[in-house]
């Protein structure tokens, strides 16, 4: 059985380094921070302008597949997204999705990293199957990655017109179908063999115990200094609290990162999840910070006025539920840590980076990311009331 | 007679609404999700039209009483001081609405920096006063801000807010 050690504030929490970031996710924030400054605005690519790239990259990959059926996906803040088949005729035709990044997104990412994920998973978790990476972008001018369609939904289809992962409800009926699966699935991920030589581009934190925690306070703490709109008091407070209260952990998983209803496929009908999805944000870390994501109170739904996390599970139950599923502890200060830090970095997300985003015309859902910026003033409330059953610093 | 911001945002409503959603509706692609968020927009304009300069005051108004209360607040070494200093500065008001976006946004930073200064050299006390004034500036402003946008439906449903005109007041 694994264990959570969680410490209260020491010696190496109250004066950390504030530059100590995993290698590979600083390598994508400088990557950002040069192509932020050397890109003009980002024009969205024409169907024709897809099919010539696709044409020109499969070419190069695979001589002799030829792509059909080019149409644009909706959905997602992150990734341009295009569905096309290759082949038909005698054989079966494939399903494929194409992703392309923008200049700039509100979740910045490695297509090299999310494929190893990928490939690591499989047969493991149900998730969708890279097939090619250009993740250099020298043929679709951004990075992009090709991974095999599947089949799925990510909200009912009665939910109406939502913002996916917003708002969903589930109904009693694909909750109880969907939750062991949820659970389950994330005890495959935090249970992923870390040594394996899939996963060689994520990095430890192991260098101390505080390091996984302050990895990402310091991720998304840079994040915020660059795209900063307009500074706001609370954020700064979590900032400095968080710095003086890292936890410790000494049990290191693969965290997903973005574990939540809305990021998911399932089958409406057999309620079956057919892929987890948005493994960008995927790091090794404390297993704390996925289930303080999931718990997240707009992630979830209100049923008879019980919340229930992610649309599924009371609080209670969810955290029950992964004991049960995992044999971990979990340590009431770290989850209350990374609860903080989920609340914080969706601020940074909607109000920060989603709106210089859309400001810089650097992405192709500027009319999405400044619908959703005022959502950041709901995690602001969260963050304030988080805060405040913390002691003050 | 020029037509009315209301007339206007009225007339694009009626366009997305009747003509140009029900020829995109059950694509399932991006374009008909963006034009769902413009018609969302467009309705939030039309609910906060009229009412704009008295969230930038309420805003403003707002920040300017958190920075009085830290300035006078204030104790610590010197980069607490300077900060307190260039907070007591940055916090000035407007004579039009540019000026007041801009004090709006030079105070924001000024505040955040000697909360940032405040955790370097400041007294203990300050640092216990900081924490407590941040977060009542920062739980009422909130509910002001998600009052001033409930109409994105992002809200639950047991959620209670204040009404719009009555948050900016």
């Amino acid at each position: 059985m694994a264990t959570v050690h969680s410490t209260s504030t020491s010696a190496f929490a109250s004066t950390p380094d504030r530059s100590d970031l995993e290698p590979g996710i600083r390598a994508v924030l400088d990557r950002r921070a040069l192509r932020k400054a050397a890109s003009d605005v980002y024009r969205v690519a024409s169907i024709a302008e897809v099919e010539e790239r696709l044409s020109r990259f499969l070419a190069s990959v695979a001589p002799g597949l030829i792509a059909s059926g080019v149409r644009r996906l909706g959905g997602g803040a992150s990734k341009e997204q295009f569905y096309f088949e290759i082949g038909g005729g005698a054989a079966p035709a494939q399903a494929y999705v194409l992703r392309m990044e923008p200049i700039q997104s509100i979740s910045e990412s490695d297509r090299g990293r999310e494929a190893d994920l990928l490939n690591a998973v499989r047969g493991i978790i149900p998730a969708p199957e890279p097939a090619w990476l250009d993740a250099e972008g020298t043929f679709f001018g951004q990075p992009a990655a090709i991974m095999h369609f599947v089949a799925g939904v990510t909200k009912p289809s009665d939910n109406g017109n939502t913002v996916t992962g917003l708002g969903t409800y589930l109904g009693p009926d694909l909750r109880g179908r969907i939750a062991p699966q949820f659970i389950r699935n994330l005890a495959a991920i935090h249970a992923l063999d870390l040594a394996d030589p899939n996963l060689a581009s994520f990095q430890r934190p192991d260098a101390d115990p505080w390091q996984a925690a302050r990895w990402q306070v310091n991720w998304w703490a840079r994040l915020h200094r660059e795209d900063v709109v307009q500074a706001h008091p609370v954020l700064t407070l979590a900032e400095e609290w968080m710095y003086a209260n890292l936890p410790a952990a000494t049990d290191l998983v693969m965290v997903h990162g973005d574990y939540r209803t809305g990021n998911y496929l399932f089958d409406e009908d057999s309620g079956e999840i057919t892929a987890m999805l948005d493994w960008e944000l995927a790091h090794i870390g404390d297993p704390h910070e996925d289930l303080a994501w999931t718990l997240q109170r707009i992630f979830g739904s209100s049923e008879n006025g019980v919340h229930l996390a992610s649309a599924m599970l009371t609080r209670e139950d969810f955290i029950a539920a992964y004991i049960a599923q995992t044999g971990r502890s979990v340590d009431p200060r770290s989850l209350h840590f990374y609860e903080i830090l989920s609340a914080y970095k969706c601020v940074v997300m909607t109000l920060a980076t989603g709106m210089k985003t859309a400001r810089d015309r650097h992405n192709h859902q500027d009319v999405l990311l400044t619908w959703l910026a005022p959502a950041g003033y709901i995690f602001v409330s969260e963050l304030c009331r988080l805060l405040d059953e913390a002691t003050a610093p | 007679m020029n037509p009315s911001i209301e007339d206007r945002l009225g007339s694009m409503i009626r366009a997305m609404e009747e003509v140009v959603l029900p020829e995109l509706r059950g694509r399932k692609g991006l374009a008909e999700e963006q034009a769902s968020l413009v018609l969302g927009h467009l309705h939030q304009l039309r609910a906060q039209a009229g009412l704009n300069t008295h969230y930038e005051d309420a805003e403003f108004r707002a920040l300017a009483t958190l920075a009085a209360e830290l300035v006078a607040a204030a104790s610590g070494g010197p980069v607490t001081t300077s900060a307190a200093h260039e907070l007591r500065s940055a916090a000035m008001p407007a004579t039009d609405d540019d000026a007041l976006r801009a004090a709006t946004v030079r105070t924001s930073a000024a505040i955040a920096a000697l909360i940032a200064a405040a955790h370097v050299d400041g007294d203990t006390r300050f640092r216990t006063a900081v924490y407590r004034q941040v977060l009542g500036h920062g739980a009422a402003t909130a509910l002001r801000d998600r009052s001033w946008f409930a109409i994105t439906g992002f809200e639950g449903p047991d959620t209670e807010l204040p009404s719009m005109t009555a948050a900016l007041t």
